[in-house]
């Protein structure tokens, strides 16, 4: 079995979609199928959380063929690239008018590269550095409460507003139930979203500043109060320009361009020590480099990162859903049935069987005896019934058939006015005592009583599903003048 | 044809003595049709210990003896010699298969003759009749392995009256209750099976094996689903509209629905229990759980969009913050986002003051807010005791019980106080902060539940462990 490419978010969502829905199939049927899964699955030595998004890709494969539409894991996706695309476009445009605002030059007062420096490139540091110090220090609390200042945050609840069954499928799953694994989950999908949004930020601001030195002059300058040497100020700049120092020494600023690049504002106007236009231009490529390798870098290796600690964090979530543990047992137990292959067959005989009537007994009936596999009477019992024993034969046990046949005979040779066979009532009524009944009625004639005498165990009476059993079994032979009696 | 070399049993006897009852208990399935009326089964029925599709045993239920003597005596006419018994019993079968006279014995008859060893089935608390004799000597002259079973299904013990006319037609003879058998006892009989045969050892053995570990994992599955579901029951809470604050009748109302939801839950758990122990339409007797109206914890709280009072600050405070970002982007961000906090505290203490006139508005006839009452969880300290000793009490029953047992599940709920009142305290303390969290309204965590889970599981195991019967051997 291979593991289809779907992202980890997707499968997140489908695998609790699927336990959810799970708790409504029958119990059988899951095993069957998890297990048939899990089979597949052993060959080939996978981690939890690799099983179970085998599992939910053979799942979604089986219900592709039945099923249309997208499932909630891929609208959950779609709902974060919809997400990213619009952090994307955010940050680019606010990149750029960002830039537009910061180097605004209208051909009075140069633009302040400090400024710049500090908006453009120190406030994506210091953010930076937060998040770090943030994350690094365990101080998930505080993540938490600054989440809330996440342009992502910010989108998602648009999103909810805009597009609530969108944003439904990641609510079920990542956003509402309050699992230690699901804030994890949420704080890493905010970092990384907010990283996407400044990656797109840092391009926008490069793209906007690339345009404004290729359409328009722009013109750098800087400016203090404190009493501080250009030569010192140049220090500081080139401290900065540590990383392209080698590579792009052009872009490393001298102590000329630093003298030449300070003004004062005095009376109004604008005071310059060597006012050269051109010169002043050669700092666009410094700005440049520092929020290429300040802002656009650091981001992207950002970007990398939280995406790799948001794909742990789902990794992880997979591994502990809950009913996850569930799915893996049958994935991993043998399907173990020891149930019968088919259905029970119906006993159709016992259902049309009727009662059998009761015999009058108001005077005494002599009858012959017959004892049914050794079944004895006391005659104090028989007299009780109002019976009187005329002579006693024997039958079924040790008796062979053809001297069951010659009791038969014998008895009917008597012409009796009754019968009375003596049976135990703890045994069933088998079908050869029915057929010992049958010949005895078919020799003596229909008009003569036979009386099936139940005899109990030792010290009991006759319980009544043995009565039950035999009137029941008994009653199959539609004999009107059979009766059966517990003694 | 049987395939000989997985083990194969038939289960054989005579009418009504317990041969289903043996079978339902030892495949575990309560589908197994059981009456005190004779002659239930009236077509054999095989049940497979499958694993993974592969058989390691069959067991193969009966239907009893009906013409013993008769068939007995058509295979003495028709036998010339000892040598001859087994081929006799296979031509009878030939000579009579289809035709009603002798369809039992023939049902029962042929999966021995294709292999399966015997498992004679008597009633021990009944006493021995002649009326045997003709059923042990058909199944002697099979020639196949064979062992007895009394089953001892009522009151009065005949087992010695037994053992004189087992033994001349049994080598082993074994006593086995097929309702009250523990599951021990169950896979400890299934072992002894391979007495019969030395190549059944291994694969019964095996079977034995997996039994034991299906054992576990369902009590582990049910104490998992146990666990779930008390701390279910401990945050749920019902909520209702209350459209006149000072109207008992509604809050009653409120009381009862809450109730009967717990009650909803707790059916579904034993369901759910019942189901892993495939006992699907299993049917109880038990008092329904009560609930002191005095430990519900009910408040009326004041609702506006379906917001509450903390939640419609905290969106005023956004909106406002909203507001004030507004002035930030103004300011060319140079006010360090104070017009952001400013609009917070404005937004947020607007929203505050402003609800109690907006509850009262409508738009278009629609109330904006209103008050509803919440219901619960319930603040009772001893309730998730309660409730845990209840689901203790119904899954041991459920560990106790066989597939023969047809009567209803009697849950006496004394034991399940008893049972989690011998709780250590050292065990109790962790258990008591998991429930505290979930009345809390705290999603619990896997190791809470996995924590709560194994004392459910060790609980319904100490407890469901019997002493084996006493007269079994």
């Amino acid at each position: 079995m291979i593991l289809q490419k779907h992202s980890l978010l997707a499968d997140l969502i489908d695998i609790r979609e699927q336990i959810r829905r799970d708790q409504d199939l029958d119990r059988d049927q899951l095993r069957q199928r998890d297990r048939n899964i899990g089979l597949e699955c052993d060959r080939i030595q996978s981690p939890n959380s690799n099983r179970l998004q085998l599992w939910i890709n053979a799942i979604r494969k089986e219900q592709d063929q039945s099923m249309s539409g997208a499932s909630a894991g891929k609208k959950g996706q779609q709902t974060v690239n919809m997400l990213i695309s619009l952090l994307w476009m955010m940050g680019i445009i606010s990149g750029w008018f960002l830039t537009q605002a910061v180097l605004y030059y209208d051909g009075n007062q140069p633009v302040n590269i400090i400024v710049a420096l500090l908006i453009l490139v120190c406030s994506q540091l210091v953010t930076l550095m937060i998040l770090l110090v943030l994350t690094a220090g365990g101080l998930r609390g505080a993540l938490r409460t600054l989440t809330i200042f996440n342009p992502a945050s910010l989108l998602l609840n648009v999103v909810k507003k805009l597009n609530p069954e969108r944003f439904e499928s990641l609510r079920t799953t990542v956003l509402v139930a309050s699992s230690p694994a699901n804030t994890v989950i949420w704080q890493r999908l905010l970092v990384y979203l907010a990283q996407h949004f400044t990656v797109a930020l840092n391009l926008g601001i490069v793209a906007a500043l690339l345009y404004l030195v290729a359409v328009s002059d722009l013109a750098f300058g800087w400016n203090t109060t404190l009493t501080i040497e250009p030569t010192t100020v140049t220090q500081w700049f080139r401290i900065v320009a540590l990383p392209w120092q080698s590579l792009v020494p052009a872009a490393v600023p001298d102590v000329e361009l630093v003298e030449a690049s300070r003004y004062y504002r005095l009376q109004g106007q604008l005071r310059t020590e060597n006012w050269d236009a051109e010169q002043l231009g050669r700092w666009w490529i410094y700005i440049l480099l520092c929020v290429v390798v300040y802002g656009l870098v650091p981001r992207l290796i950002a970007l990398i990162l939280s995406g790799y600690f948001y794909d742990r964090a789902l990794v992880s979530a997979i591994a502990v859903s809950p009913g996850a543990s569930l799915v893996l047992s049958r994935m991993r137990s043998p399907l173990v049935d020891t149930r019968g292959e088919h259905e029970e067959p119906e006993a159709d005989h016992l259902e049309s069987a009727a009662l059998l009537s009761r015999r009058q007994s108001s005077q005494t009936l002599p009858c012959h005896i017959v004892e049914w596999a050794e079944a004895r009477i006391e005659v104090r019992k028989l007299s009780a019934l109002g019976i009187e024993p005329v002579k006693t034969f024997s039958a079924g046990g040790h008796q062979t058939l053809s001297e069951d046949q010659d009791t038969v005979q014998h008895i009917a040779a008597y012409h009796p006015k009754g019968i009375g066979i003596v049976v135990r009532s703890w045994e069933s009524p088998m079908l050869e005592f029915l057929d010992f009944v049958r010949a005895l009625r078919d020799q003596t004639g229909a008009a003569c009583p036979i009386i099936i005498l139940l005899i109990a165990t030792a010290g009991n009476p006759v319980e009544p599903h043995q009565l039950e059993s035999w009137e029941t079994k008994l009653s199959s032979l539609s004999d009107p003048a059979l009766y059966v009696e517990p003694t | 044809m049987i395939d000989t070399e997985i083990p194969t049993f038939a289960i054989v006897g005579h009418p009504n003595k317990g041969k289903s009852s043996i079978v339902s208990t030892l495949a575990q399935d309560s589908s197994v049709a059981i009456s005190p009326l004779s002659g239930t089964t009236v077509h054999t029925r095989v049940f497979p210990m499958r694993v993974d599709g592969k058989d390691l045993y069959r067991l193969i239920d009966t239907p009893g003896f009906q013409r013993a003597r008769a068939a007995m005596d058509w295979m003495q006419k028709h036998s010339r010699s000892t040598s001859d018994h087994a081929d006799t019993v296979r031509k009878f079968v030939e000579r009579h298969h289809g035709q009603d006279q002798f369809s039992a014995e023939c049902e029962l008859l042929s999966p021995i003759l294709d292999g399966a060893g015997i498992l004679y089935v008597i009633d021990g608390s009944i006493p021995y009749g002649p009326e045997y004799d003709a059923e042990m000597e058909i199944l002697r002259w099979t020639g196949q392995p064979s062992m007895a079973l009394i089953n001892q299904i009522g009151r009065s013990q005949y087992f010695e009256e037994w053992q004189q006319p087992l033994s001349q037609y049994f080598r082993i003879v074994r006593i086995f209750n097929a309702k009250t058998a523990s599951f021990e006892r169950q896979i400890q009989l299934l072992t002894g099976f391979s007495e019969l045969s030395d190549t059944w050892h291994q694969p019964l053995q095996k079977a034995a094996q997996l039994l034991n570990e299906q054992r576990q994992q369902r009590t582990g599955q049910a104490a998992r689903c146990i666990a779930e579901s008390i701390l279910s029951m401990l945050s749920v809470n019902e909520i209702l509209p209350l459209k006149d604050k000072n109207d008992h009748t509604e809050i009653e109302h409120a009381k009862e629905a809450y109730q009967r939801k717990l009650i909803k839950m707790e059916q579904k758990m034993r369901i759910e229990v019942e189901s892993l122990f495939n006992y699907p339409k299993l049917e109880r007797d038990e008092a329904a759980l009560g609930i002191d109206p005095a430990d519900l914890f009910s408040e009326r709280t004041w609702k506006l969009f379906g917001l509450s009072r903390d939640q419609l600050i905290t969106t005023g405070m956004i909106g406002g913050a909203a507001g004030g970002a507004l002035l930030d982007i103004g300011a060319g961000g140079l006010t360090m986002f104070l017009g952001s906090g400013i609009g917070a505290i404005v937004g947020g203490a607007s929203a505050w003051f402003g609800s109690q006139q907006l509850i009262d508005t409508k738009i278009l006839g629609l109330p904006m807010g209103g008050n509803q009452m919440v219901v619960g969880p319930i603040t009772n300290l001893n309730f998730p005791w309660v409730l845990l000793g209840r689901a203790i009490s119904h899954l041991r029953l459920i560990c106790q019980r066989t597939h023969a047992q047809r009567e209803l599940l009697e849950i006496e709920h004394s034991t399940g106080s008893r049972i989690v009142s011998d709780i250590p305290h050292a065990q109790r303390r962790p258990i008591q902060q998991i429930f505290t969290r979930a009345s809390k309204l705290q999603t619990p965590r896997e190791s809470e539940l996995a924590q709560l889970a194994v004392l459910i599981a060790g609980l319904a195991s100490d407890q469901a462990k019997k002493p084996d019967e006493k007269n079994e051997q």
